[in-house]
């Protein structure tokens, strides 16, 4: 049990919101880049996008686990968090959805760009929503009260 | 009972819910595969399962919170739940590599240099890619346009008709003949026709026509018993109301005067009938093999159009060999006796018994509880045989229809191989 002690230090959960900010941040700039159509683009993109969205549910994982629930700022945190993960579920669905509609629209002569348009809205929101959360986590570190660390 | 305490409740309500529904969608699909409710549920969970697993990620992650935070083995059991429905839902892309190998060896092995030496530079460049099942295979909509439903045919009873995919430019363009599935007794053109891959197309210079040709009436099915009430209720929602019920026959017959009349009309619509591609996908895959293998067989004499030659054939999933039963018994119903209806309907009998055999690509999931997977590995086998060429595409874990949602593997993958097929009949 000593060996997952780190897991619940300042440090670790500091440098881990520094990973996760970047994966979340590159994700998004190469999926951008992706829309020019270069396939290594892509191919980085969607490597990105398969890493940071398990990296993202582990960092509101360790935030439910860290944050102080006696705490009004600690509390506001777990709110966020929450809504993160609800906002993440139903951007994932609702891209799902989105292409299976877009799949079986009985209307041959209307355009398919609204579909793509909407996964991208989908996929955006749900990247920011994940860069709000590890910065907001980053900004209010520094408030002891707010978090339960070890050391 | 407090406020939170009622939402507690229904939150675990919802997770409890989540994770036996997608458990029960992950047992139905990999070992129920050859049942109704497989069929159905192989069509939908390789659209749903890899971006539903966050959901029910997270919903186990809440009944852990919640319920076994002290019981060990109560988490381990939601653990190890969770974990068999994430392998299930990534297991077939990890054998998509083995799966597309395979299918290079085949058209390396047919074409040889002329496929690795082929220009690629207006296809699919990747067999599977993670960024388009996210936002979806990129369609140029500018280089196409669309007319739908003009009408072929009127037999007095019921009027037929298709919708025209046009690429830009005067053509003559190559020709795809696009036929919807159904099981014979539902289904439509356009929303019932996998409209992305007849946009695709046009998209890359093919003209489209996408046809309805008539469906049995499934109420007529009695002794199918509760099938036929499912279909009768499928049958209302996605299938034009025709007056009258076409069996097999007649619905070849349908397809073949749209030939002629495509034939008529070849200049007008930009149509190229020397080069043309029959695509079918269940039913319509059925028929699209009897149109390939038909076409110039004296047993269908005097139907198609005289001018066009069927470049290849391009089957998804289709049925090749019609065993006997009550339901075909029906729908083959025709101009010879029972028997031998089988027989003329049947891909496996026409391959042996035609002179005019184009190139064939068949694309299906290795758990397609519909349609044989076996059985139709065994038809690719007597083709060769025959030294005639017919490609296997196998899509990893792809059900029946696996190509409904046309950004998922399946979709990408059969497109990534037709598209290098269809040019290499076309000459490179």
């Amino acid at each position: 049990m000593m060996t997952l002690e780190f897991l619940k230090s300042k440090k670790f959960f500091s440098d881990y919101l520094l990973i996760t900010t970047i994966a979340l941040i590159l994700t998004l700039v190469f999926n951008a880049l992706g829309l020019v159509g270069d396939l290594t683009l892509q191919t980085i993109a969607g490597i990105l996008t398969v890493i940071t969205i398990p990296l993202l549910v582990i960092l509101v994982l360790l935030i439910f686990s860290r944050a102080n629930r006696s705490d009004d700022l600690g509390r506001k945190i777990i709110r966020l968090n929450y809504l993160t993960i609800i906002v993440l579920c139903l951007c994932l669905a609702f891209i799902m959805l989105a292409s299976m509609i877009n799949s079986i629209n009985p209307d041959p002569t209307s355009p398919g760009i609204f579909g793509r348009l909407l996964a991208v809205y989908l996929f955006v929101t749900c990247i920011g929503f994940g860069i709000c959360l590890s910065q907001v986590c980053r900004l209010t570190l520094g408030i002891e009260r707010a978090w339960l660390f070890t050391k | 009972m407090t406020i939170r305490r009622i939402l507690r409740y229904l939150l675990l309500f919802f997770c409890y819910s989540n994770l036996a529904l997608f458990l029960f969608l992950t047992i139905i699909y990999v070992f129920f595969d050859s049942t109704f409710i497989g069929f159905v549920v192989g069509i939908i969970y390789p659209m749903i399962a890899p971006l539903s697993c966050l959901i029910y990620i997270v919903s186990g992650i809440i009944i852990i919170r919640f319920s076994f935070m002290k019981s060990r083995l109560g988490a381990l059991t939601v653990i190890i739940i969770v974990a068999f429905m994430l392998i299930v839902t990534f297991i077939p892309y990890t054998m998509i590599p083995y799966r597309a190998s395979d299918a290079d060896n085949q058209l390396f092995q047919t074409y040889g240099t002329a496929y690795t030496n082929l220009d690629t530079a207006n296809m699919r460049p990747a067999v599977f890619s993670i960024y388009d099942s996210f936002f979806g295979v990129p369609i140029d909509e500018g280089k196409f346009s669309v007319e739908s439903n003009i009408r072929y045919l009127n037999n007095g009873n019921d009027s037929f008709y298709f919708d025209w995919y046009k690429p830009l430019g005067e053509g003559p363009f190559p020709v795809i003949i696009a036929i919807h599935g159904g099981g014979w007794v539902i289904g439509d053109k356009a929303g019932g026709n996998m409209l992305l891959f007849n946009k695709y197309f046009a998209s890359k210079g093919y003209v489209v026509f996408d046809l309805q040709y008539g469906v049995y009436n499934a109420s007529d099915l009695t002794e199918m018993g509760d099938f036929s009430k499912v279909f009768s209720v499928i049958s209302s929602l996605i299938t034009p109301n025709y007056n009258l019920s076409y069996t097999i026959q007649q619905q070849l017959e349908n397809i073949a005067y749209f030939t002629k009349v495509l034939e008529a009309n070849r200049t007008k619509y930009y149509a190229d009938l020397n080069q043309t591609f029959i695509v079918g996908r269940s039913a319509g895959g059925h028929m699209a093999s009897i149109v390939t293998l038909g076409y110039k067989n004296p047993l269908f004499a005097g139907n198609f159009s005289s001018l066009m030659n069927i470049t290849a054939g391009i089957w998804f999933y289709p049925p090749t060999n019609l065993t006997k039963s009550a339901f075909f018994d029906k729908l083959l119903v025709g101009s010879l006796p029972l028997d031998f209806q089988y027989k003329k309907f049947s891909a496996s009998f026409l391959i042996k018994n035609s002179t005019v055999v184009p190139p064939i690509m068949m694309v299906m999931g290795d758990k397609d509880g519909v349609v044989g997977y076996q059985t139709n590995l065994e038809f690719q086998a007597s083709a060769k045989s025959l030294n005639k060429t017919c490609i296997f595409v196998t899509i990893p874990w792809g059900g029946h229809a696996f190509d409904l949602d046309f950004q998922t593997y399946g979709g990408q993958m059969s497109t990534y191989y037709i598209e290098r097929f269809m040019a290499l009949e076309l000459g490179g």
